[in-house]
């Protein structure tokens, strides 16, 4: 019952999403039919259409369950963009130099590099510990140091000097990962991930302390939780994820080199991503393919119709606000319904 | 090395003044106890908004007013959500932000058919003012005269509202409300109203703090042109709890880094490393104020 | 007032259909358990909350009042149980706050300060009205609250459980006050649930049950079982009776335990000795704010304190963490919606708190034992009457009663041999009151030992079986409380003993 609850409040949430963007496309002279028809044909109609959006919304699925799991735990970890860069960065680098054979080089590779992005968030991680620095600003703020260094890494040492623009070199083509049939494994391990955090959500004591921390940090204080080294943990936790996933997209994406602008906006995208599915894991995934899916047709809409594909940004805005919106506007007057009923029935006994 | 400093301070107060402004609205937000973290896409919306009306209308006037009617634009929608429909303020903010960078993006893209930034001739940048009497003493007159008026409007702004704070009427609702919203109703205010205010208020200052951004430190409008200052700004006003003289301080501070760091570029500093300077800048100070509150825990 | 309905969304009822008329200089007395809708009825009138329907006479007009503001203008003030000040504004600041007077918007504040003094020094206060409310003692943030309501001109006057938070003494001088405001002409509106204050000063009564209106009586030949039997809706058998407790051994002793704020730079406790004996209730009274809270943080680990050392069973514990401490202290925090459950996660998540630590709710290495989660959750529901639907609705549904029900059943589940019960009745109606006390006799006779602190005195004098009285953070004095009366005891909270 509840779980039918929540998919339909999420239904009518991205549904009048879709209608106020049809909106705004007409002001701008375009047709939504065409607009969203295009979306569909490039995000779902075909399998090369279909395979290609699962890849695009890997990064975004390992961002998301990242920013998920750090706000469920009450760790406003907003630091995703700049541990994905560090993760991308020194696999990048790694993947130059590094002389191994393919099986042992990709784990070891993409591990190494979410273990970079568990240092950076270490970091914010250390500063909340010992000087109680609100993890808010302090991952904020890695970001765009983040953002500056992997840049500085790109444009001066490792610098591919035959390339057009600031980027390394390509990593060695053993280890490039595999795809079947157009579907980067990279994507069954974000499939892992996902069956990983559910478990350590929902299974384990850890999990559990983390869970009540981020429905009441006092209550799970009181309670006995571990809660300094729980949020030491789920920081360096989500730091991994999203260190991973810049691993995974240098390993696996298309570039297969860390350039300026790789990051994109998976970070912030994972952060809206989590807030509409409630910092549920499981939801996690499933908006990371809708978006995944917006972004794959974006390229299609542009081609197809007079709409640029930055239009996807301001619609992915757009669903967030009408997604909490009409989530809190359903539960405010749905109560008020409910008392009202109450209040009929109260008056009638009397 | 006189000339250097003198260049440093200068600019310094041209660095602070976007921060401080973006601060000083979000100070109103602070003290109203909502916590807001939209001046970063309020920010954002402005600057576009203010290169949007200089560059159509040929007026730096329109182009300010444009870029105060979308603050008010974004105001509205941040209270639309965060205060109609009680959706957690946090999660609007970042929506706000969104919602700003994918709007501002789009319409460089379809409007101007650029990618990246708009440089024109047509942007005209805000009026720079000369000090009448400062200027005749150097080196005070080559630090403090000459920038863009909205400059020292900031810096009166600032003082203004230190003693509005403190003094007025609307001060003391504001720090009830934000203190306590169930008591200020009781003392017979209304806190939504204040609320309401306090969020308008951040709109029209933040978009400003974009106007200055985009029309005073420089005439043009790039992609994420605020680029984490409305951040830095939150970080501000939570380490100075608000208070808005002390947000002219800190701000100022906040300029000299940005300002060290890209001098320090003339001197084979890699751009990159001037460039982080402020965040850095943020972390230390929040570092020092960390160590000095786990002193002074309870 | 006619007809007054409240429906909390989303469906719970807490007037229904009441009636309240008030004759101009009386002081009239609502009476009705925690939870009847007193207060509810109360800030309807206030403007504070809408009513769901119903309608509102003033001086024969039909008003609206949809806001404190309008409530206000109509000479309406209100006094609320949980006092309505900023405490980091001065006195004054609070007295004017929505009726300054301000030229151009801005506030003369010396001006201002001093009309608060002259109204202050009229009526006989005696108060500086230039102090922070947060360095006033509750009885005196109370009067500033009364303060605020005569700058205003009001005529009615709301008291919400004002004697609550009082000692005898403090009741007494402001039962002189309330006497000597309806002497100049004021309404009173009086709230209370303690049935001699009400018999004391009232000229009527309304007596109010689950949102429901009894009746209205003159203060004439009636007595206090009657208003209680109106009141709870039986007549109040409730007795406490206990053995003499035997107590062989120590499990809690704290000794010359002193805090000091580095905030403030107060001593919040100074060289506090105590200890709890197994099969023994010990009580801690005085008035909140004067140590008792920081004291129970202590125990469980929250404060660090500064000197002196905290010995359970015989262990020294002062540099242990919460976390280990929880293994052998079993802890009800006085504010349960905040700090005792977690309002959204589900029932059985809150009722494993802590629990959760012990080996047999572990699976393997990392897991939790989810199977055996849910069979002591139906277990200790079923054993603490906790009435629920199902273990995965959220605390939040559940009445007040209830809730600490959930909070009591976790942790006295526990089995520890410490318990420390901080206000653990505080805003209950008297069926959970009563409740809740007979399990807390239940463990002392378990041989367990029990720490309870209270704002209520007459729980105190029932249940403990030594009493300690602590006032600016010392201990006071240490009583045998069938051996002294109430009102010495709140002597000692005074500090007006010798």
């Amino acid at each position: 019952m509840r779980v039918f609850r929540r998919v339909a409040i999420s239904i009518i949430s991205i549904l009048t999403a879709f209608v106020v963007c049809a909106i705004l496309i007409r002001t701008q002279k375009s047709s939504p039919i065409e607009v969203y028809r295009a979306l569909y044909t490039y995000g779902l109609g075909s399998w090369a259409a279909f395979s290609s959006t699962l890849n695009t919304a890997t990064p975004l699925i390992f961002t998301g369950i990242s920013a998920a799991i750090a706000f469920a735990s009450g760790v406003v970890n907003l630091g995703q963009h700049g541990q994905l860069l560090m993760g991308a960065v020194t696999t990048a680098i790694l993947g130059v130099y590094l002389n191994i054979p393919s099986w042992l080089g990709i784990p070891v590779l993409a591990v190494v590099g979410g273990f970079a992005g568990a240092l950076w968030a270490g970091i914010a991680a250390m500063l909340k510990r010992h000087y109680e620095m609100d993890e808010f600003i302090s991952t904020l703020m890695l970001n765009f140091i983040g953002e500056y260094f992997t840049i500085y890494l790109a444009t001066y040492p490792f610098l591919d000097r035959k390339a057009y623009v600031p980027a390394t070199r390509l990593i060695k083509r053993v280890y490039f990962m595999p795809d079947f049939n157009g579907l980067n494994v990279a994507f069954f391990v974000a499939v892992f991930v996902l069956v990983l955090s559910f478990w350590y959500m929902k299974m384990t004591r850890q999990g559990y302390e983390s869970r009540m921390m981020g429905y009441n940090v006092e209550f799970a204080r009181v309670g006995g939780c571990a809660v300094e080294s729980n949020s030491t943990f789920v920081l360096l936790f989500t730091g991994f994820l999203s260190g991973l996933a810049g691993a995974l997209l240098i390993l696996g994406g298309t570039q297969h080199r860390f350039m300026k602008g790789i990051g994109a906006n998976f970070g912030w995208d994972g952060v809206m991503i989590a807030i509409i599915a409630n910092n549920n894991v499981i939801e996690t995934f499933f908006y990371g393919l809708f978006f995944g899916i917006l972004k794959n047709g974006a390229i299609g809409m542009e081609f197809e119709t007079s709409v640029p594909s930055e239009f996807i940004l301001f619609l992915e805005a757009i669903i967030v606000l009408c997604v909490v919106g009409t989530r809190s506007a359903i539960e405010y007057y749905s109560q008020a319904i409910r008392s009202l009923t109450k209040l009929r029935k109260v008056v009638a006994e009397k | 090395m006189i000339d250097l400093t003198l260049h440093i301070l200068r600019a310094t107060l041209s660095s602070a003044t976007p921060v401080m402004l973006a601060a000083l609205g979000g100070m109103f937000t602070y003290y109203a106890n909502i916590f807001n973290i939209a001046m970063e896409g309020m920010m954002l919306t402005g600057a576009f908004f203010a290169v949007y009306g200089s560059y159509f209308f040929g007026d730096w006037a329109i182009g300010t007013l444009f870029a105060v009617l979308s603050g008010l634009l974004m105001a509205a929608l941040f209270a639309f959500f965060a205060i109609y429909l009680r959706c957690d303020e946090f999660i609007t903010g970042i929506g706000i932000n969104m919602l700003a960078l994918g709007w501002t993006t789009y319409a460089l893209r379809s409007t101007f058919n650029v990618k990246g930034a708009l440089i024109s001739a047509k942007i005209v940048p805000l009026p720079k003012w000369r000090v009448p009497i400062l200027d005749l003493f150097e080196p005070i007159g080559s630090i403090i005269s000459g920038h863009p008026f909205l400059l020292y409007l900031s810096f009166a702004i600032a003082v203004v509202l230190e003693i509005v704070i403190f003094n007025s009427r609307f001060g003391l609702h504001l720090r009830a409300t934000g203190e306590d919203p169930e008591a200020t109703k009781s003392a017979g205010i209304n806190p939504i109203k204040i609320k309401l205010l306090a969020t308008v208020l951040c709109g029209i200052l933040s978009s400003l703090a974009g106007v200055y951004l985009s029309l005073g430190y420089v005439a043009l409008f790039s992609e994420n042109m605020s680029n984490g200052r409305g951040w830095i700004s939150l970080a501000i006003i939570i380490l100075v709890k608000g208070r808005p003289i002390s947000i002219l301080g800190l701000s100022l501070i906040f300029g000299l880094f940005e300002s060290i760091g890209l001098i320090l570029q003339h001197y084979k500093l890699a751009p990159q490393f001037a460039a982080m300077t402020p965040y850095i800048a943020t972390l230390f100070v929040l570092y020092l104020y960390g160590k000095r509150k786990r002193k002074m825990e309870w | 007032m006619t007809k007054i309905y409240k429906i909390y969304p989303p469906n719970v009822v807490a007037l229904s259909g009441v009636d309240l008329s008030l004759d101009k200089g009386e002081i009239h007395s609502v009476i009705g358990e925690n939870g009847a809708g007193k207060s509810t009825l109360m800030k309807i009138l206030y403007g504070m909350i809408k009513p769901s329907s119903g309608e509102i006479m003033v001086n024969g007009q039909r008003v609206q009042i949809t806001s404190p503001l309008e409530a206000i203008k109509l000479g309406i003030g209100m006094v609320h149980q949980e006092f309505m000040l900023i405490p980091s504004f001065h006195v004054y600041e609070n007295v004017i706050l929505g009726q300054e007077k301000s030229i151009a918007g801005f506030i003369k504040k010396k001006q201002a300060a001093n009309h608060v003094q002259e109204i202050i020094d009229r009526y006989g206060f005696k108060i500086d009205s230039n102090k922070l409310v947060s360095q006033l003692s509750v009885a005196a943030q109370q009067k500033v609250e009364i303060i605020k309501q005569l700058y205003r001109k009001a005529d009615i006057l709301i008291l919400d459980e004002p004697t609550a938070v009082l000692t005898p003494q403090e009741s007494d001088e402001l039962f002189e006050q309330i006497i000597e405001l309806k002497r100049q002409g004021k309404t009173i509106v009086f709230i209370s649930h303690k049935l001699d204050e009400v018999l004391k000063i009232s000229d009527r009564i309304t007596v109010l049950r689950k949102g429901q209106k009894i009746a209205t009586v003159e203060n004439k030949n009636i007595s206090a079982a009657e208003l209680a039997k109106m009141m709870i809706g039986r007549p109040l058998s409730y007795q406490i009776k206990k053995s003499q407790s035997k107590p062989k051994r120590e499990i809690l002793s704290v000794e010359n335990l002193s805090v000091r704020s580095r905030k403030s730079d107060k001593e919040i406790l100074s060289d506090v000795n105590i200890y709890v004996r197994n099969g023994e209730v010990v009580g801690i009274a005085g008035i909140e704010g004067n140590g008792q809270y920081e004291l129970v943080q202590c125990i469980i680990g929250k404060i660090k304190p500064d000197s002196g050392r905290i010995v359970i069973n015989n262990a020294d514990v002062t540099a242990l963490s919460i976390r280990e401490r929880r293994r052998i202290i079993s802890y009800v925090p006085q504010d349960r919606k905040y700090v005792g459950l977690a309002l959204k996660a589900t029932i059985l998540e809150n009722l494993i708190m802590t629990h959760h630590l012990k080996k047999e709710f572990h699976k393997g290495f990392l897991s939790l034992n989810w199977k055996k989660a849910k069979s002591h959750a139906k277990d200790v529901t079923k054993q603490f009457e906790v009435i629920y639907r199902d273990l995965d609705e959220q605390p939040m549904v559940l009445s007040g009663g209830n809730q600490q029900k959930v909070v009591v059943a976790r942790e006295f589940s526990l089995g520890s041999d410490l318990i420390v019960l901080d206000q653990p009745t505080r805003g209950l109606d008297i069926a959970s009151t009563e409740y809740i006390h007979r399990l807390i006799l239940e463990m002392r006779n378990a041989d367990k030992g029990i720490l309870l602190v209270s704002a209520d005195l007459d729980e105190l004098m029932q249940l403990s079986d030594r009493l300690y009285v602590i006032r600016d953070g010392r201990i006071v004095a240490h009583f045998d409380p069938n051996e002294v009366d109430a009102h010495t005891v709140g002597t000692y909270m005074l500090g007006a003993a010798g």
